[in-house]
C-alpha cells in the first residue's frame, strides 16, 4: 500500500491511511525516507482518516520527523481524531510535533516557516 | 463464559482480532473510549508476540476474554515451544516514557496506561499477557 501525497508549493501533504500499524510500518517508513531524501522535507501528516494507530505507527511518525529535521525541514500533524490525539499525548509525542486542527492550518504554518 | 479467538499471525488477522475484542468490550458495557483503549492494548500485545517470537507468517496466537465480576479479563498467548530459546519473548520495555525522539519503547507504556492491570508470564514455551479492565457501574 502506498501513501497518498499531494504537493502544495514547498509543502507536501501525506494523507495517512485508516490504519497506521505494524503491518505496514516498514513500508511507510521507507516511503517517507525516500521522499525526504528526494528533497521533500516539509511534510504535513494529514491524519483525519486514521482510525487506529499502534506504537509501530507512531514510530513511523517519529522516523519521519527525524529524517525531515535532519535535512533542515519539519513534519507536522493535522486532523487527529480524539482517540489518536489521546495516544499521541499519552506517549508525549505532542512535545515533538506541532499539531493542527486541519490540513490548511498545517500547510500555512509550514509555508510561513519556509518563507521566513 | 470465556470467548476465544485463535489467529494465524498474518497482517490481516490483527485488525480482525482487534475489532473482535472491541466488539465484546462494548457488549460487556465498556464505554467506547475504554473499549478502544483495550483494543489498542491487545494489538500491542499481539505486536509484541509478532516482533519477538514469530514474525508474520509463522505461528498462531490465542486471545481469550471473559468477565469476572466488574472486571474484563483478556489473555493473549503465543506458543514458542517450536522455536527454541531464541524465541522467548523479551521482557517488556520499562514502564517509562521514552524520549520523544525514540522510535521504540512505547508498546508496554500504552498497555500499562490504558488497562487497570497488565502482566506478562512465561510458562514453559508459552508467553501469556493478561490484561484487566474494570467495567464501570
Amino acid at each position: 500500500m502506498h501513501l497518498h501525497r499531494t504537493q502544495n508549493g514547498t509543502v507536501d501533504v501525506i494523507r495517512l491511511p485508516k490504519r497506521l500499524t505494524m503491518a505496514d510500518a516498514a513500508t511507510y517508513r521507507h516511503e517517507i525516507r525516500d521522499l525526504v531524501d528526494g528533497g521533500h522535507i516539509h511534510l504535513v501528516m494529514e491524519m483525519c482518516d486514521v482510525e487506529f494507530v499502534d506504537s509501530s505507527g507512531l514510530s513511523v511518525l517519529v522516523s519521519a520527523i527525524k529524517a525531515a529535521r535532519g535535512a533542515g525541514g519539519d513534519v507536522v500533524l493535522s486532523g487527529l481524531t480524539p482517540q489518536v490525539q489521546a495516544l499521541v499525548e499519552l506517549t508525549r509525542l505532542h512535545h515533538l510535533f506541532d499539531i493542527f486542527a486541519d490540513e490548511q492550518s498545517a500547510v500555512a504554518f509550514l509555508d510561513n516557516r519556509v518563507a521566513a | 463464559m470465556k470467548q476465544l479467538l485463535l489467529i494465524n499471525i498474518e497482517p490481516d488477522n490483527i485488525p480482525r482480532a482487534a475489532e473482535w475484542i472491541e466488539s465484546i468490550c462494548r457488549s460487556e458495557g465498556l464505554p467506547e473510549t475504554d473499549s478502544y483503549q483495550v483494543k489498542t492494548c491487545v494489538v500491542e500485545a499481539i505486536n509484541n508476540a509478532v516482533e519477538h517470537a514469530y514474525g508474520f507468517g509463522k505461528g498462531a496466537i490465542s486471545i481469550g476474554i471473559w468477565r469476572e465480576g466488574r472486571q474484563l479479563m483478556i489473555e493473549i498467548a503465543n506458543d514458542n515451544e517450536n522455536r527454541g530459546s531464541a524465541a522467548v519473548t523479551q521482557d517488556p520495555e520499562p514502564v517509562s516514557v521514552p524520549v520523544p525522539e525514540s522510535e521504540r519503547g512505547r508498546g508496554w507504556l500504552i498497555i500499562k496506561s490504558w488497562v487497570d492491570d497488565a502482566v506478562m508470564d512465561r510458562l514453559g514455551g508459552r508467553t501469556v499477557v493478561r490484561l484487566t479492565k474494570r467495567v464501570p457501574i
